[in-house]
């Protein structure tokens, strides 16, 4: 697998932190890295959702992962193909591909860490990917964060249609953006496609046909209070894990949405994957 | 020639990252190298995003624009930031790329809160209770108060009375749907006296700031580029 460090990337990174690219199939994938000297505690990799990239919403990924490392956890943020700095084309769709790109990055971060275990961290359409691999996939996994897991059905698309119809109610209740609309200023392609996409929510993340796990390990699932595709979700994965007897702890963030959009969501994000992080460690080592 | 790309704030820095990709690329592929750096708090650097305030920002641009022979790129607030630093610090910048700059910081904070104001909303939350003193959340940033204040007290037109120095300018309209825009027109006008040359360009494609779309930024970047090497 080639890693490259170009100047240049050093020169755009923080000190703290490598940057540089390893291989996936065709595409060199770009990441950001930190390794806390001596810390004996796994890494964690963070996949980012639909369209993002390593950064993660509102910069999220970045923020939790400085604070895993004040822990001593060592952490690896990467983009996926057709994302961010990475080359290639979006999967546009194609789950297969990302799992074959978080696959790369485990054995990517073990390599380079020499570490036995490493923690998913996915965020929503990440967790999917997330969840996927670890059904798939023989890994070392030490435990998976799922943030905003989501799962398809008609009920969830209809809650997402409604959710977004409601959006664009509240934008009209906005003079200014009721006057947009009306002076024919308002991206009405943009806001069909919008609406279409969350109707195919109802199909995007069916749930696998396979049962069991090729790999196990602790679950801790994470979705805001009113986000729409909670209730659905977390009773899916929540069941699919404990018919497993996979170790699952759900929490909710009150009043958060699904990309827990205020710094205090994101704070209450981070704390609890730390503690559970941290709990973790502690029940392996007594 | 060094090449500089100012990122923008907030999500747009996200959302807009693929073109910064694609805009090194471009430059790349023609042997130059476009520098691309996160201000303190932004992005990957260090810092957070509650300490930012206009002063870092122009330090941290400042810090990295030293020297001759430079040509600045920037989108949305890096441009506004990057025409900042060029007419108040009579830098010596080649040309600058003025990329959907923010204009009217006013109208930029309010076209923030509006956004803001739908999440809040749309989550039925009373989210004033979850505020710190001196902060606001603004598109899940802790954003000092201080800072949403100087954001709003700068406007591009009005400095522009201030500038004098010979720079070449290519200020690039993007919007999903064509024709002028009176703001950009008007800063256009204003710097055509004193500039060596001002070009401004309409495109019609998506802000591809506002999400990540799967937009073909080729031509957006192929006239970057141009104009950067002539």
């Amino acid at each position: 697998m080639r890693t490259t460090v170009s100047s240049h990337e050093k020169y755009y990174s923080s000190a703290a932190s490598e940057v540089g690219c390893f291989s996936s199939g065709d595409n060199e994938l770009s990441y950001s890295c930190v390794i806390p000297p001596n810390s004996g505690r796994p890494g964690v990799i963070f996949v980012h959702a639909a369209d993002g990239n390593r950064l993660g919403p509102h910069r999220m990924f970045v923020e939790m992962a400085r604070r895993f490392n004040r822990l001593g956890y060592p952490t690896l943020r990467f983009d996926l193909r057709g994302c961010g700095d990475s080359t290639g084309g979006a999967s546009d769709g194609d789950i297969a591909a990302e799992v074959a790109d978080v696959l790369d990055a485990i054995r990517f971060f073990t390599a380079k860490t020499g570490l036995k275990e490493v923690i998913l961290l996915g965020i929503s359409r990440g967790s999917f990917v997330c969840h996927s691999a670890m059904l798939q996939h023989e890994l070392p996994l030490g435990g998976m964060i799922l943030l905003s897991a989501p799962i398809s059905s008609g009920r969830t698309a209809l809650k997402s249609f409604g959710g977004r119809l409601r959006e664009y109610f509240c934008k009209l209740r906005d003079p200014k953006l009721l006057w947009k609309l009306l002076s024919g200023r308002a991206n009405i392609r943009h806001i069909w496609r919008t609406l279409a996409t969350a109707l195919k929510l109802g199909r995007r993340y069916k749930p696998p046909q396979k049962e069991g796990f090729a790999s196990r390990c602790p679950i801790l699932l994470v979705y805001g209070g009113k986000d729409h595709i909670r209730a659905e979700s977390s009773q899916y994965y929540t069941a699919k894990y404990q018919q497993n007897g996979l170790s699952c702890d759900c929490r909710f963030v009150p009043g958060a949405n699904h990309s827990f959009f205020h710094y205090r969501w994101k704070d209450q994000v981070c704390a609890m994957a730390e503690q559970w992080l941290e709990k973790m460690r502690s029940g392996t080592s007594r | 020639m060094r090449y500089l790309y100012c990122h923008p704030l907030f999500d747009e820095r996200k959302c807009a990252h693929r073109f910064s990709f694609q805009l090194k690329n471009t430059f790349e592929s023609a042997g130059l190298t476009l520098e691309r750096f996160d201000y303190r708090g932004t992005g990957e650097a260090e810092g957070e995003f509650a300490d930012v305030s206009l002063e870092s920002l122009r330090r941290d641009l400042e810090s990295r624009a030293a020297g001759d022979e430079l040509c600045i790129v920037g989108l949305r607030f890096g441009a506004s930031l990057a025409f900042d630093y060029c007419v108040r610090l009579a830098a010596p910048v080649k040309a600058l790329v003025l990329l959907a700059p923010v204009i009217d910081g006013a109208e930029y904070v309010d076209h923030l809160y509006r956004k803001q104001r739908i999440k809040d909303v749309m989550t039925g939350e009373s989210l004033a209770a979850l505020r710190d003193e001196g902060y606001d959340n603004l598109e899940g940033y802790k954003t000092g108060v201080k800072f949403i204040e100087q954001l709003k007290g700068l406007n591009l037109t009005r400095m522009a009375g201030e500038y004098t120095l010979g720079n070449s300018f290519l200020i690039v309209r993007i919007s999903n749907r064509s024709g002028a825009e009176p703001t950009i027109t008007a800063l256009a006008e204003s710097l055509k006296g004193p500039a060596k040359r001002v070009v401004v360009e309409n495109l019609e494609m998506p802000m591809f700031w506002e999400r990540i779309p799967n937009a073909d930024y080729g031509e957006l970047t192929r006239k970057v580029l141009q104009f950067c090497c002539v």
